[in-house]
């Protein structure tokens, strides 16, 4: 039975490990502590994100250095549009066995891996998105009648560039709502430019150690999931959820007018997880409203859609979030 | 810190925090939906118990305040004060702390506590030293809302004040006023006894008080005020003749050759003025040593204040002759009504009895002790006097300094006396706000014609005056002609009465006169006596038959050359004041009718036999 002294070392043995990991990708890194919180905070609740922006914004370089600190297997998937979904979840193969007879193999694909890159998601078609869908909610994969199950850890980092681009293929909204987190990766500042600029021209480069194994992040996530969680924050994920639907009481105005959906209750987990790890990762023992607050725009604005009012008037998710999170009150009323 | 005591400050500070919820969730019920009500029933209650619905008035109040109170109760029964608590010290440190979450696990978490939860209370404990509860939970009294409520707390203060009436004042209220319960305004208004005369300047002001209060006030209350100014009005002006004609006793008894001459000269005029010089003059004669004095002067002197003082027993502190009660004997028995109406359980018909008895005492007592301010002044100026005699055969200078007070107490009598623009602007005054009153009390379409037919009369011209004159004087005689002969009395105005004239029915005489009539109306004979049956056969029982209505006309008539001092027109004013007295006793007189016939009454008594007294 695990006793206080024993949640203390636990609670210290992850602050340790996370600021290895922290240092380490900071190595390669420049600035964008807001994206590496978000990744961090994603794979420590154990769920998978999703990165927006354009390309050159480093998320490839983040994701690529994130699988390098972790001792895992990890693989790349460069999404297009003739891409198929057997490319990413694997097929079956005939083989020649040693008596001279043929036999199916089934060749896993790179989805089996522990993390998985998803570059430019949505530069594939929907068909070849969806497949994804059964290994980032069930992390099993079922080809052929024949169920496989995929490692743990289980890590899916998705990148995508802006709708508005050229040939690009919106995510569908159940794939969308797998993860954890939708992150926008911003431009990085003046100073970031410059930091970038000298670690990535000079002749020596940063290589990323690894810093975790795979049972370190299993770990990590298990003490994520223990971390309390008192009611009355659970209470106040209930009503900012509940007031994502423009159908239901105590919605805003704002959502009201221009929400066609609200988040689905993976949200409401979404925001206690994502809670949870945020806290253990800023060195509190207990997650609480602030901390909800801040993962609140990560964690709904992939689950909230816009209506068509709300589109022509150029409503964005974001606005709409910040909105909510000013109208409902930390207190029940 | 051990668990234990950690948890026993952690559960000390949700102790109190839940106080501070309460009271914050209390005041948002009454910032919030209280808000608009809470000023809405104490307006109304306060108005309710200004216009006399005390009890009415108290009801709304308290109805309101129940109300609050259960919708307070409501809300902090329907607030789920632990997770309002918990949430609200988790947003007062923005995710600094776990003091939020301490709480609620203390409060509501499983028991024992996770470990991780232990931890989290023994984190928050530990930055309980730096904890200010105050900061953490501010009550968040919004200034706007605020002030409406404070406003409203405010007014229900000031209704609940004005509510409780100390019973000193009670007793201080003459009966009729307990009986109507009407409004009282400040004592500074209206003095504290209704019937005490007031100074000039006081009766003034209150005029000009009365005036802003008949705006508000239904026109009963309105006519009830005016009447008490009105008869108070008369009395004043009745005391300072009294003391104008004491005075000139005085001036009669101090006649003669000598340091007094001056003096006995102005009183003889009444003017009191010139009589304080008089006496500022002979004072300073005295402190001036330089200046000699004769004996004969003393001599003179001591005659003429000795003279002075044989006939004035009251100088003394003696009762007034003649009065039938001494003011003395009537203060304590007003005193004792007082005090009776301040005894619990006492009867509102005791009560009753006694402000009748009260009042029956003053009027036998003359003018009452509290009346007679007048009086003591002119008893002070006689002692002063005496006084200074006295001095004067041992110690000159201190001589000296007694005629210098009764000099100042000279000056105060005069004081006393209202100019002839005070009295101009309070008749001006009163008149108005009798026609606002009547204005008020009028249907619309009675007003609407008044107001066509005044409009029509101001189109006239000025022929008023002279007009206005004999019109006055055509409704005098219809009662008593006598009235303009009595009278510098007159002065203060009859004006109003626009009733029985025979000359003019619709008169409205202004009272502009400040001198006493020369002549007597033409009508005089006769007209008058006719004229009472008719007025007022059925009410006073003196019910003259066509000969004694002869008689009484010349007794009258003769009254009236003679100064009204004769025998026979005391005789005849007796009979008909115990008839004037039985009928107000006996019927219900509006007040202002009341007051009409009390002034009516004074203004024709008989006067004293002035002459008869000179030595």
């Amino acid at each position: 039975m695990t006793t206080e002294l024993d949640a203390e070392q636990e609670i210290q043995r992850f602050q340790e490990l996370t600021g290895r990991l922290k240092s380490e990708l900071h190595r390669v890194i420049v600035g964008q502590d807001e994206v590496m919180e978000g990744v961090l905070i994603a794979l420590m609740a154990g769920s998978h994100v999703l990165l927006e922006g354009v390309p050159g914004l480093g998320k490839t370089l983040m994701v690529r250095s994130l699988a390098q600190a972790l001792d895992v297997p990890f693989a790349r998937i460069q999404f297009t549009p003739d891409l198929m979904p057997a490319d990413i979840l694997g097929t079956t193969v005939i083989e020649d066995t040693p008596d001279g007879g043929h036999r199916f193999e089934f060749r896993k694909g790179p989805v089996f891996s522990s993390i998985v890159l998803a570059d430019e998601i949505n530069r594939a078609t929907p068909k070849t998105q969806s497949a994804l869908l059964e290994a980032m909610q069930e992390q099993r994969v079922t080809i052929g009648g024949t169920t496989h199950e995929l490692g743990s850890p289980y890590f899916v980092l998705a990148t995508q560039n802006p709708l508005e681009m050229e040939g690009t293929y919106p995510l569908p909204e159940a794939q969308l709502d797998r993860f954890l987190l939708k992150i926008v990766v911003r431009f990085p500042s003046a100073e970031e430019l410059h930091e970038i600029l000298d670690r990535t021209t000079r002749a020596e480069s940063s290589e990323v150690r690894k810093v975790l194994s795979g049972p370190d992040v299993l770990s990590l996530q298990a003490t994520v999931r223990r971390v309390p969680i008192a009611r009355f924050v659970q209470d106040y994920v209930v009503r900012l959820l509940r007031a994502t639907h423009p159908d239901l009481e105590g919605a805003p105005a704002a959502v009201r007018r221009y929400v066609a959906g609200g988040a689905s209750p993976r949200g409401a987990q979404a925001l206690l997880l994502a809670a949870k790890a945020r806290a253990l990762l800023d060195g509190r023992i207990s997650a609480n409203i602030e901390d909800v607050r801040a993962v609140a725009p990560a964690a709904l604005r992939h689950r909230i859609l816009i209506n068509f009012e709300g589109v022509a008037e150029g409503k964005t998710t974001d606005a709409i979030i910040s909105e909510l999170l000013s109208e409902v009150p930390a207190a029940p009323s | 810190m051990t668990e234990a005591s950690s948890q026993t400050a952690l559960l000390s500070v949700i102790r109190a925090g839940r106080r501070r919820l309460v009271l914050r969730r209390a005041l948002h019920e009454l910032d919030t939906r209280l808000a608009p009500l809470c000023p809405l029933l104490a307006l109304g209650g306060g108005a309710l118990i200004l216009s006399q619905q005390v009890l009415l008035g108290r009801l709304v109040i308290g109805l309101g305040l129940a109300a609050g109170l259960i919708t307070i109760g409501l809300s902090l029964r329907r607030a789920r004060l632990s997770e309002a608590l918990s949430a609200a010290l988790d947003e007062s440190f923005r995710g600094r702390g776990a003091l939020g979450s301490a709480v609620w696990y203390l409060e509501k978490g499983p028991r024992p506590l996770d470990p991780f939860q232990a931890l989290v209370v023994a984190e928050a404990s530990a930055a309980l030293s730096n904890f200010d509860l105050k900061e953490a939970l501010p009550l968040g009294f919004r200034i706007r809302h605020g002030a409406t409520l404070l406003s409203a707390l405010c007014l229900i203060a000031l209704a609940s004040v004005s509510v409780e009436v100390p019973s000193s004042s009670l007793a201080r209220l003459t009966p009729e006023w307990a009986q109507v319960g009407a409004p009282r305004l400040p004592d500074q208004v209206f003095g504290a006894s209704e019937e005490a005369p007031l100074a000039p300047e006081a009766l003034l002001l209150e005029a000009r008080e009365l005036e802003k209060f008949l705006e508000s006030a239904s026109p009963d209350e309105g006519f009830e005020r005016l009447a008490s100014l009105e008869r108070r009005l008369a009395d004043a002006e009745l005391d300072r003749q009294r003391l104008i004609e004491e005075l000139v006793d005085r001036g009669n008894k101090l006649a003669g050759k000598g340091p007094l001459e001056r003096l006995a000269a102005s009183l003889q005029k009444g003017d009191l003025e010139d009589a304080r010089k008089a006496l500022e003059a002979l004072a300073e004669r005295l402190s001036d040593p330089k200046q000699t004095i004769s004996k004969e002067e003393l001599a003179a002197l001591r005659r003429a204040i000795e003279r002075a003082q044989a006939e004035v027993p009251e100088a003394t502190g003696q009762p007034e002759a003649g009065s039938g009660a001494s003011p003395a004997s009537a203060e304590p028995s007003s005193r004792e009504t007082g005090e009776a109406q301040e005894k619990d359980g006492e009867s509102g018909a005791q009560r009753e009895q006694n402000a009748k008895q009260g009042r029956k005492l003053e009027r036998l007592g003359g003018r009452g002790s509290e009346k007679s301010q007048a009086r003591r002044e002119l008893s002070e100026l006689d002692r002063q006097l005496a006084e200074a005699m006295r001095e004067l055969q041992q110690d000159r200078e201190s001589a000296a300094r007694k005629f210098a007070e009764a000099s100042e107490t000279m000056g105060k009598l005069a004081q006393r006396e209202l100019t002839d623009d005070q009295k101009r602007e309070l008749l001006e005054a009163l008149r108005k706000m009798k026609e606002k009153l009547q204005d008020k009390s009028r249907p619309k379409e009675e007003q609407q014609a008044l107001d066509e037919f005044r409009k029509r009369a101001r189109g006239q011209g000025d022929e008023s005056s002279e007009e206005e004159g004999r019109q006055g004087q055509g409704e005098e005689q219809a009662s008593l002609t006598v009235s303009l002969e009595v009278a510098p009395e007159s002065a203060l105005g009859q004006g109003s009465e626009g009733g029985p004239g025979e000359r003019s029915a619709e008169g409205n005489k202004s009272g502009s006169g400040t001198q006493p009539g020369k002549e007597h109306s033409p009508e005089l004979e006769g007209a008058a006596t006719a004229a009472l049956p008719t007025q007022g056969g059925d009410r006073v029982s003196v019910a003259p038959s066509q000969e004694e209505g002869g008689d009484q006309a010349r007794a009258v008539a003769g009254a009236a050359r003679r100064g009204f001092t004769s025998a026979e027109y005391r005789a005849l004013f007796q009979e008909y004041d115990s008839a004037r007295e039985e009928a107000l006793e006996r019927d219900r007189v509006p007040s202002g009718y009341r007051t009409r016939v009390l002034r009516y009454f004074e203004l024709i008594r008989p006067q004293a036999p002035v002459e008869s007294k000179r030595p």
